[in-house]
């Protein structure tokens, strides 16, 4: 009796689990681990013959200039790219915290741009760099607008983060929006009493009880910040030059257009490497600062 | 609600930061639909005036070249199938998983929760190799099962910790009354996961619908393109035509919207819980 329990139980185990794990193995567990494979080789990804190489890949990374400079442009529009958006979020979430009539529409509209895809999002904003601020900064007299907004290597980064932040915002100010939402109304009245001034009340009261929600958003849109790829895809090609090419874009690029398989997929399991050091950081980092609250 | 009391003038201070906030959120929509309404003539004349007639042509020619109808149906169609596949089998396994003591289950689970880290480009070439020796590259059905392979590690996690929280004595009782483990799952306990169920559903099918890089590998053919990766294709022909490209861009984006005004409530759910469990 006994062992036909445990046989059946066993049964169902791999029943409820087998359709999901042979899934997330063939297409999530095979590719990753086949990947640290082929990181040593030479392959153009179509011949059989995969010659083994050592670790030839790896000293090629560091001293190819192209992927240095994509590696450097990622952590300088990561960094951009986390400060705005958790500022405005949660500037946002603080003045959209009331019940006020047509909240409800503004938050909407803050939030919009995020259902839309990437690629679209974009689109679109190639269009208003290329051919409608121009033409603002002209009638609005304000003439350093009319700038090569995605023409000039220097601005380009920044009009990059400009839109990521336009699609990003929202998100987070939701999350924002639902930590304050979470705070007792209460403390807040009595500090009121207690004559803390409203900044005091926000360095002291509010910051702290956050600090769950800051480091969600933290952590979303560091993890976010390394994965993109859509959006200069669609709007720059990672131009002018190489000015605007992230780190996925550089090695979709180098295994598709240059067929280097080998040579793409280490720099794909360098990319892993770097997202589970950050992610180790952010968890240290989080984590101590939880215990001194 | 904790709205710092505040004096009129800083009121009147925050809704005017707050509207021009807005209006910079809404202007490259805005400039998206009015250009969208001219013809070649006019666009190029100015980009910032108001459309001097109500001007169709972009939206139907749009409308054939990007074949809208059909590339529309194959988003919902992969949309639907890849989401309720997920949640099917992700649901299965975060529950015997949750469910099952041991070390076994213990390892498995904690292989998924580690692999939530990895980005899909550190995976996406070895697995176009894998698609391609699979042959599913090129069809509809195939870019599916993929979705499932790569989507159900987040949706197993999210299962996980919440079928901790569902009273077991509710399975028991069922078990004694002779229910199999499955008609248990499938009666008692998925009805009871809908919470996690919808804030999967809503996550996934934006990441979905939205998706434009594995399609973009997967998904050659014309005749079987999602709507980003239509408009990308669409958009880079008609690169000198911008009222043609936005209205194009416009058709695109209104079913999402839609989708959206329709689901708010979900979605903002969906995104509070996915985060606090993420």
């Amino acid at each position: 009796m006994i062992k036909n329990k445990t046989l059946r139980d066993s049964i169902n185990f791999s029943s409820f689990l087998l359709p999901a794990f042979i899934l997330y193995s063939i297409f999530f567990l095979f590719p990753l681990f086949s990947g640290v494979l082929y990181s040593f080789t030479r392959w153009n990804g179509i011949s059989f013959s995969k010659e083994f190489i050592g670790i030839e890949n790896f000293k090629e990374i560091f001293s190819d200039k192209r992927f240095l400079g994509s590696l450097f442009f990622t952590f300088k529009y990561a960094v951009l790219n986390v400060i705005f958006i958790n500022i405005f979020a949660f500037a946002l979430a603080l003045m959209l915290d009331r019940t006020v009539k047509g909240i409800g529409f503004l938050r909407s509209v803050f939030f919009m741009p995020n259902v839309i895809s990437m690629v679209i999002v974009g689109f679109i904003w190639q269009f208003i760099f290329m051919n409608v601020v121009g033409e603002m900064s002209r009638f609005m007299g304000m003439p350093f607008l009319n700038q090569s907004w995605l023409g000039d290597p220097h601005i380009a980064l920044y009009s990059v983060t400009l839109v990521s932040v336009w699609r990003g915002t929202g998100y987070m100010m939701i999350i924002y929006l639902a930590g304050l939402q979470t705070i007792n109304s209460e403390i807040i009245d009595a500090s009121r009493i207690d004559g803390a001034s409203n900044w005091g009340k926000f360095i002291y009261i509010i910051l702290p009880l956050m600090i769950p929600s800051i480091n969600i958003c933290l952590f979303m849109t560091i993890a976010n910040s390394f994965k993109m790829f859509d959006l200069v895809f669609a709007m720059t090609r990672g131009g002018p030059g190489y000015a605007t090419e992230v780190i996925s874009l550089n090695l979709y690029n180098e295994a598709f257009l240059n067929d280097r398989y080998g040579y793409g997929i280490a720099k794909a399991v360098v990319l892993a490497i770097i997202i589970m050091i950050v992610t180790y950081i952010q968890l240290k980092v989080l984590k101590k600062r939880e215990v001194v609250l | 609600m904790l709205t710092l009391k505040l004096s009129k003038i800083k009121n009147i201070v925050i809704f005017a930061l707050l509207f021009a906030f807005a209006l910079f959120f809404i202007m490259p929509v805005y400039f998206t639909i009015i250009n969208s309404f001219k013809p070649l003539r006019e666009i190029v004349t100015s980009y910032t005036s108001i459309p001097k007639t109500f001007y169709l042509g972009n939206y139907i020619k749009a409308w054939i070249k990007t074949d809208y109808p059909r590339v529309f149906l194959n988003s919902l169609i992969i949309t639907i199938a890849s989401v309720s596949g997920i949640v099917l089998v992700s649901s299965m396994a975060g529950y015997i998983l949750a469910r099952t003591p041991g070390k076994l289950s213990w390892f498995i689970f904690i292989i998924i929760v580690f692999s939530m880290i990895i980005p899909f480009h550190s995976i996406m070439i070895p697995l176009i190799i894998v698609i391609k020796k699979l042959n599913l590259s090129n069809s509809i059905h195939g870019i599916i099962i993929v979705y499932w392979g790569i989507g159900c590690n987040f949706a197993i996690f999210l299962y996980h910790g919440f079928v901790k929280t569902i009273p077991k004595e509710l399975e028991e009782a069922a078990a004694i009354d002779g229910c199999s483990r499955f008609q248990i799952f499938f009666k008692v306990v998925f009805p009871l996961l809908a919470p996690v169920t919808s804030t999967i559903v809503v996550l996934d099918t934006l990441w979905i619908w939205n998706d434009f890089l594995l399609p973009l590998l997967v998904l050659q053919k014309r005749a079987i393109k999602t709507i980003p990766l239509s408009q990308y294709v669409f958009v880079g022909q008609y690169y000198s035509e911008w009222g043609l490209a936005l209205a194009g861009l416009t058709l695109a984006v209104i079913p999402v919207v839609l989708f959206y005004v329709f689901m708010q409530k979900y979605i903002v759910k969906g995104i509070t819980t996915g985060a606090l469990k993420g």
